[in-house]
């Protein structure tokens, strides 16, 4: 079975955009920063809803969150309306009203150290489920943040998998590291964690990422650290100061709803089981498996 | 009163007794601690389990989450730090209210009768903190056994719960057989004061308890019956023993080794506000200065939180 990932990203970037605008607030460029990785995860078979975690530390980018569950069929999309509304379960930073979430999330800095407690808990049960813990560049600067980061390797939680969404923009502007990854790895390594550097909104490149994670057989935690653009999608909020958590007025919505239309790409995907996904079918492997698997050997 | 009243032992002894027991009993028990075991006894559950204890070194914050984690993913969590630490991470407690959390957290060392190390390692905020939180419970033992009960409690019971400890060792004035709830207290009321025509009640928690009972015997010479409730649930008040004391006496002191605002002092005060009970003298007797270093006797006495104070301001009502 084939599937198309970039229609998905595409169609998750319209729901973001439409229920913000009718909730006439949230924060939009924040969620489309993220929608690759997200994408990639949930549709191209790396995430095992039975036995894997995910936690959206950077809770502000609920609409990605709620997005992802409306494609899946989990909620119906009329429902996205009711964002932020009375007595909707989709609330502005997502808490466990909605039934696919866990734990409350939106004060920054928490969500890591709530994944290692669960990658932890998971070790004592002796279950293989990971646990993946989306978050924010600027919540880096939270110093639990780097509590958790060392407890983690101190346990060497090999099941715990941060992936930071690097969009260099804060609320009010620039943060401390910008768009300087190798910063965050060097940081991120003298942790004794394994990093991995990816093109936040590369398909094909964070599909490969996933895949060399979820490979890798080193007792590390690991962190994906995606270099992204805030607001990706639309040209008039992409990268743009002024834009964190602002909704667009209708107006608005319509342009960035035709851009999105007109930059329609195409990446198709076979979508597999993890397993396979991990192990393709020897007598295809492809180059760039086989490096993969010359680059993981050591480990074996 | 009973048998064991000559011995003595700390509330936070009880409390690393009581894990390995809870433990033995319910292998979804896991602790954690920052860097503190051997002084909350938590590491007595280190030893019987090494596999379900988590050393969370000095890093509050990290703890708090990271046993909401471990909730959700089915275990019982209980973490231990100083009561004073734990401020630190009030903003994760905070949080993990939203995510209908099962967290059991104790704070030992609380108030200035920790002494000599001084006031940067006193809790004199946390009742507040934790009575902050919307459906918490909180737990101020005084002695062993009522300490043993209460943690049992807490591994029975889903929710935020606080457990606050004190470092001295105290009287063990309990026993096994004693009957300790959510909501509950004991009143110590000694049968031939009943007849005195002067009555005060004290309504206290933790070690002011002892100098309460003390100031209970001073008074049976100026023949004033003074009735100390020991209200070891700090929240839920036990409003249904309270009420009628409160209505029948009328002259009121409380005590505790906390600071003035958000402690017991505001929630007996509250209590008796929106029931609008008159009173004919109150007395708020707690840490009202900033504490120093020195013994635990000389900073209670310093406080006006001992015997001597107690004593002192019943007689002052008459």
């Amino acid at each position: 079975m084939t599937y198309d990932l970039s229609k998905k990203a595409k169609k998750i970037r319209e729901l973001i955009l439409k229920m913000t605008t009718v909730a006439s607030s949230g924060h939009p460029t924040s969620s489309l920063s993220a929608v690759e990785l997200m994408t990639n995860l949930f549709f191209a078979g790396f995430f095992n809803e039975k036995n894997d975690e995910i936690i959206f530390s950077k809770g502000h980018s609920a609409p990605l969150l709620y997005a992802l569950y409306a494609v899946l069929g989990k909620i119906d999309e009329k429902k996205l309306e009711t964002l932020r509304q009375f007595g909707s379960v989709l609330e502005g930073h997502p808490t466990p009203r909605f039934p696919y979430v866990k734990v409350a999330t939106g004060s920054l800095g928490q969500g890591l150290s709530i994944g290692l407690g669960m990658a932890l808990a998971k070790r004592l049960l002796n279950s293989k489920g990971k646990v993946f813990v989306l978050l924010g560049d600027s919540e880096i600067s939270e110093g639990q943040v780097w509590e958790a980061v060392q407890l983690a390797s101190y346990y060497k939680t090999d099941n715990l998998i941060a992936i930071v969404d690097i969009n260099r923009l804060g609320q009010r502007g620039q943060t401390m590291l910008g768009w300087d990854v190798l910063s965050y790895q060097k940081r991120f390594e003298s942790f004794s964690w394994q990093t991995f550097l990816v093109d936040g909104h590369n398909l094909e490149e964070i599909d490969k990422t996933y895949r060399e994670v979820l490979l890798s057989i080193e007792k590390k935690p690991k962190v994906i650290l995606a270099k992204t653009i805030k607001g990706k999608g639309v040209s008039f909020l992409e990268d743009k100061d002024g834009w964190h958590g602002k909704a667009l007025s209708k107006d608005e919505l319509e342009k960035a709803l035709e851009e999105l239309e007109q930059n329609q790409g195409e990446k198709i995907f076979e979508k597999d089981s993890v397993e396979k996904k991990l192990f393709p079918d020897q007598s295809q492997k492809s180059e760039e498996i086989k490096n993969l698997l010359r680059k993981l050997n050591h480990y074996f | 009163m009973n048998k064991n009243q000559e011995k003595f032992k700390s509330t936070r002894e009880a409390y690393g007794e009581a894990l390995v027991e809870i433990g033995k009993r319910n292998e979804k028990v896991v602790v954690l601690d920052a860097e503190t075991s051997n002084s909350t006894y938590a590491q007595n559950f280190k030893e019987i389990f090494p596999n379900r204890f988590f050393e969370m070194f000095i890093a509050e914050q990290n703890m708090v989450s990271v046993a909401l984690g471990f909730d959700k993913m089915g275990f019982i969590p209980f973490l231990s730090t100083f009561s004073a630490f734990l401020t630190r991470a009030f903003d994760q407690i905070r949080m993990a209210q939203y995510s209908n959390t099962n967290l059991k957290i104790a704070g030992s060392h609380c108030g200035v009768s920790i002494g000599p190390d001084g006031p940067s390692q006193m809790g004199l905020e946390d009742l507040a903190m934790m009575r902050s939180i919307l459906e918490s419970v909180v737990f101020y033992p005084s002695d062993y056994y009522s300490t043993k009960k209460l943690v049992e409690i807490m591994a029975k019971n889903k929710g935020i719960f606080y457990l606050r400890l004190t470092r001295e060792k105290t009287p063990m004035i309990y026993d096994e057989k004693s009957n300790f709830q959510i909501g509950g207290s004991v009143v110590h009321r000694l049968d031939f004061t009943q007849k005195f025509k002067k009555k005060a009640l004290l309504i206290t928690a933790g070690i002011t308890l002892f100098e309460a009972l003390k100031a209970q015997k001073d008074l049976v010479d100026k023949e004033i019956e003074l009735v100390v409730v020991d209200s070891y649930c700090v929240k839920p008040l036990d409003e249904k023993t309270v009420l009628p004391l409160v209505k029948e006496i009328k002259n009121l002191v409380v005590v505790e080794d906390h600071y003035p605002y958000g402690g017991l002092g505001e929630a007996a005060s509250q209590l008796i506000v929106k029931n609008k009970i008159p009173l004919e003298n109150f007395s708020h007797l707690c840490v009202s200065k900033i504490p120093m270093s020195g013994k635990p006797e000389d900073l209670l006495a310093y406080m006006g939180i001992d015997r001597k104070m107690i004593t002192k301001k019943v007689l002052s009502f008459f």
